[in-house]
């Protein structure tokens, strides 16, 4: 495997760091054959890409899975077993884009599913008891309130403040200023 | 002790065998909505819902998987749940405290007020509680009572609140007339 290859991999980059030009082989106990192979092929196709940086996932905007390109979509169609296999890897060999790229995956396999498709599709066993059920029934309960036009605009307004207050982390300060000011 | 099974046999078990970090980073790309359901499974993942450190930068929003706006509703009224089973875990007042914005998609707006309201109930009956002592059992405390000032709103069909609520508590201080607040507010 080409250096600029391996050094995709964080683990390897920084083995190869500490061994300098050598052609002994590094060990990767935790990997199988079949696994490495896949990992080399993924590696290989994005070798010219950018290195990630450590602060990528810092900001506040929510995270998108939705943004898989074709390739990747076409790499990473694998049974679960594979997948998981593959997700343990990037994650002990340090390939943040690979591992990303599994994590998007197997998130996309849960969006939009009940709690009860969830657990038949990770073959997940329901250990709440009948008590716990019954506490989350009821957290689920819905109380419909009887409205009108002005209080939906009402509401659209207090949850418009309220995103503003809780956003500015100071939302009485404004509050008060702009109580004041009317 | 039963034996653990076999991964071969089971692959599918292997999504919550994983490092609690790989977990978290697949957690990460979720919506409430999602993160509510996958915390309904088991015990396991409501733990680990809960301890999802990108809370400490909280967005409440919804999955832009569904196709009907009734679909969209309830995806809401799921998430909305979810500070209040955080709370399980004694987590509730930090993530309302760490809540910094509410997303809703809107293709689907205006959903019904009630829903609106009942967003608002549930991140700021935490946020009182967080004002009181930092404990959970006030929270729910006020959630509850909350809900039974709703369904005698429905009796009397005098509107409920809600709405002056959240300006009441967000007028005053964290010091102790706190505790006034959230009894004005009720």
């Amino acid at each position: 495997v080409d250096k600029e290859v391996a050094d995709r991999s964080v683990l390897l980059k920084n083995m190869l760091e500490d061994v300098g030009e050598s052609d002994k082989p590094i060990p990767l106990p935790n990997v199988t054959g079949k696994v490495l192979k896949k990992v080399i092929t993924y590696c290989e196709h994005h070798r010219n890409d950018p290195l990630p940086q450590p602060d990528d996932d810092l900001d506040d905007t929510k995270r998108r899975s939705d943004d898989i390109d074709d390739w990747d979509a076409d790499f990473i169609k694998v049974d679960n077993d594979q997948l998981f296999e593959l997700i343990l890897a990037a994650n002990y060999m340090d390939i943040k884009p690979l591992l990303d790229l599994g994590c998007k995956t197997v998130a996309n396999m849960i969006k939009g599913k009940t709690p009860e498709q969830i657990r038949e599709m990770f073959n997940i066993e329901n250990d709440f008891t009948p008590e716990e059920e019954e506490q989350i029934r009821k957290e689920n309960e819905y109380v419909s309130l009887p409205l009108d036009d002005s209080m939906m605009l009402g509401g659209i307004a207090c949850l418009l403040y309220y995103s503003l207050c809780i956003a500015n982390q100071s939302g009485c300060q404004h509050y008060h200023r702009w109580a004041s000011e009317s | 002790m039963a034996p653990l099974p076999d991964p071969a046999n089971h692959p599918h078990i292997l999504l919550l065998r994983l490092p609690l970090e790989v977990i978290h980073t697949i957690f990460s790309f979720l919506a409430t909505d999602s993160l509510a359901n996958v915390s309904l499974t088991c015990h396991a993942a409501l733990r680990a819902v809960a301890k999802l450190p990108t809370w400490t930068r909280l967005h409440f929003w919804i999955e832009n998987v569904y196709n009907k706006r009734e679909e969209f509703a309830s995806a809401i009224e799921r998430a909305v749940a979810v500070p209040q089973r955080a709370g399980f875990c004694g987590n509730a007042t930090w993530l309302a405290s760490h809540l910094v914005s509410i997303t809703l998609d809107r293709d689907f707006l205006p959903v019904s007020l009630d829903l609106i309201f009942r967003i608002l109930d549930s991140f700021t009956a935490l946020r009182e509680a967080s004002f009181l002592s930092g404990a959970l059992s006030p929270a729910l405390s006020l959630l509850w009572r909350r809900r039974e000032m709703a369904e005698c709103a429905l009796d009397t069909a005098k509107p409920p609140a809600t709405g002056f609520a959240f300006y009441s508590v967000f007028g005053r201080s964290t010091s102790g007339t706190a505790t006034e607040t959230a009894h004005d507010a009720i």
